[in-house]
Formats: C-alpha cells, structure tokens, sequence
C-alpha cells in the first residue's frame, strides 16, 4: 500500500516542488537555524540518517544530490532544531486611546 | 510469526547494551598522579616526600597526590594561605626552589607555617600540558640545602612527563564527552529505526514511508521524532 504523494489534509509535511526548489528552500531553513553543520550532522545522524557529514554539506551547496528519504531525514533534524528556538518576536499593536504625536 | 506489538529483535537491545558498555573508567588520573609522586621520591634520595597538585585557572587545586601526610598538609596550607613555591611555580611556569626555609623570606607566612612541619628545603616545578600549566610536582625535605642544580633537572623532567600524561588524560575525557553525545545519537537513531519497522509491519510502509509517517504524527502530536518513535515501543 502507497501513500499518496502529498499530505493529509490540512497538515503538516509539505511534500512539493523541484528536487532543487526543495534543496534550496532546505538550506534557507538551515540558515534560519542557528546551528553548526557538525551539529546538524549529529541531529541528522540520531534520526538515522545514513550520509557523511561532507555528504551533507556537498548537497547543501548543491555539489552532490541526495535520495528523497535522507533530504526527509535532513528536514527534520532541522525542523526539529527550528522547533526549539524561540519564535521570531511578533509585530506590536498600538494603543488607539494615545494621543497622536 | 512477528506481530505489531513484538518487543523490538534482540539484535537491537544487543547493540544498546554494546554502546553503553563503550563508557570506559573516568578514574584513570589518579594512579598517574600517585605514580608520578612515588618516582619522583624514589628518584630523589635526600627528599622526604614528594607530591603534585593539578590546579585550575583560578588558582583553585583540583586534585592531588603525596607520598607523605607531611607533604599534604604542607601543601594545603599554600592553597589557605594564597602563596608559596608551589603556587609560584605554578603561576610563573619556573621550577622554584628554597634551599633554607629558616632564611628564605619570600613566603613568609607560608614559610612560619612549613617550619612548624620541621621542613627545611623545597624543590618544585612546573606540570606543563600541551594546554596550560596545569599544576605543579615538588618535592619537601627536612635539612637544608637537600636539593640541588642536578635534582632540579630531574624533577623538571619528571614535572613534563607528567604533564604529558596528564594533558593525554584531560583529552580523553573531552573524547568521553563527545562520544556520550555520540552514544545518545546512536540510542536515538536505533530507537527510531525499530519503530519504523513497527509501522512497517502494522501498514505495509517501506522504512521510508514510515519514517515520513514518523515526522507527520511527531509534528501533530508536538514530539520529536524520537518522542514519537518511543510512544510506539513501550517498555524500550
């Protein structure tokens, strides 16, 4: 039994795109994450990942290619980390009442 | 016939067990203190006892070694005091060393102290790791001018191959350290790996699609992926 390519409604994983559009759009997330690629590797490497570390970092700058289970893989270790950071902070609102300046 | 609710194969606990077992004696820095203590009083004849401190970068002792009480306490008032050959040594990286402690004055108050122990002479020298100074090695005597130009050879060779070994020893600690961060990556990726084949035999996934069903449930439910995997493998 195969599962459809995409997603359950309304959810979750956002399974789309190019294979580049998606390694592109993975590495900005990996920008935004605050971490080392030795720390990613490890992460990566916990969720049993299988590539080298010099593995992970030729796909992330695009010199090698990798399968779409262990760039799955990849995702996660760094959506876990994302996860974990505090959230960017949110736009203020302001007091109607105040006098205008 | 393996059904959804078998406990995970042997093999893997096997594995577990193997890993953990990997964690090694974090006791080893002891016995070469003791053993760089006794050398340097059976090597030196007219010393009374030997002893080393290793101390950290505040000035602070961190673990120590003597051959003769004496020697302890001798030491242990430098650390009360906040001064004597040992912490000089130590702070300058230069062996230091006091023929009479009857006319040296530049310890007095460490010097009124030692002369209450009967001690006449001190030798020390640095304990130098590829690091740091980490401490300092010296030897004690209870007559003058025990110690001369020769000993103070000696012991500084003695000073830097215990700094040798100690600076071996600090790194393999550091390497213990990673590889703990090593060993609970591998305890997670093999937890995650047997739930995958949970769900691979509950819903006839590859180990692939599994995993992905992994992360979708972990994202609803708010858990990692390893949280996730351990709710499928109770008593893991």
């Amino acid at each position: 039994m195969r599962r459809p390519r995409c997603c359950l409604a309304g959810d979750a994983v956002e399974i789309q795109g190019s294979p580049e559009e998606d390694r592109v759009r993975l590495v900005k997330s990996f920008g935004g994450a605050q971490m080392r690629i030795e720390e990613l590797w490890l992460r990566y490497f916990a969720l049993g990942g299988d590539a080298g570390r010099y593995e992970v970092e030729a796909y992330l700058t695009g010199l090698m290619p990798m399968s779409p289970h262990e760039h799955n893989v990849l995702a996660q270790a760094i959506n876990e980390r994302l996860a974990e950071l505090p959230p960017p902070p949110r736009a203020p609102y302001r007091d109607l009442e105040a006098e205008p300046e | 016939m393996v059904t959804s609710d078998s406990p995970p194969p042997a093999v893997v606990r096997d594995g577990l067990l193997l890993v953990s077992d990997l964690a090694g004696s974090r006791q080893r820095l002891q016995p070469v203190l003791d053993l760089a203590t006794v050398i340097a009083a059976e090597s030196i004849p007219t010393a009374a006892g030997a002893g080393i401190s290793l101390i950290d970068e505040n000035g602070t002792k961190t673990s120590t070694a003597s051959t003769h009480p004496l020697v302890a306490v001798a030491d242990d008032r430098q650390y009360e005091l906040g001064e004597g050959p040992c912490l000089t040594s130590w702070a300058e990286n230069a062996v230091v060393r006091i023929d009479d402690l009857d006319a040296d004055g530049r310890w007095p108050r460490w010097a009124d102290a030692a002369r209450a122990l009967h001690l006449r002479s001190v030798l020390s020298a640095p304990v130098v790791t590829p690091h740091r100074t980490a401490g300092a090695l010296k030897v004690y005597s209870d007559q003058p001018y025990a110690f001369d130009r020769a000993v103070e050879h000696l012991l500084l060779r003695f000073a830097e191959q215990s700094g040798i070994l100690v600076g071996a020893l600090q790194s393999l600690q550091s390497a213990e350290v990673y590889s703990e961060t090593i060993k609970a990556g591998l305890r997670s990726r093999q937890l995650i790996a047997a739930a995958q084949g949970v769900l691979v035999e509950r819903h006839q996934l590859t180990p692939e699609q599994a995993f992905l069903r992994l992360t979708e449930d972990a994202r609803r439910n708010g858990h990692t992926v390893a949280d996730e995997a351990a709710t499928l493998l109770p008593g893991w």
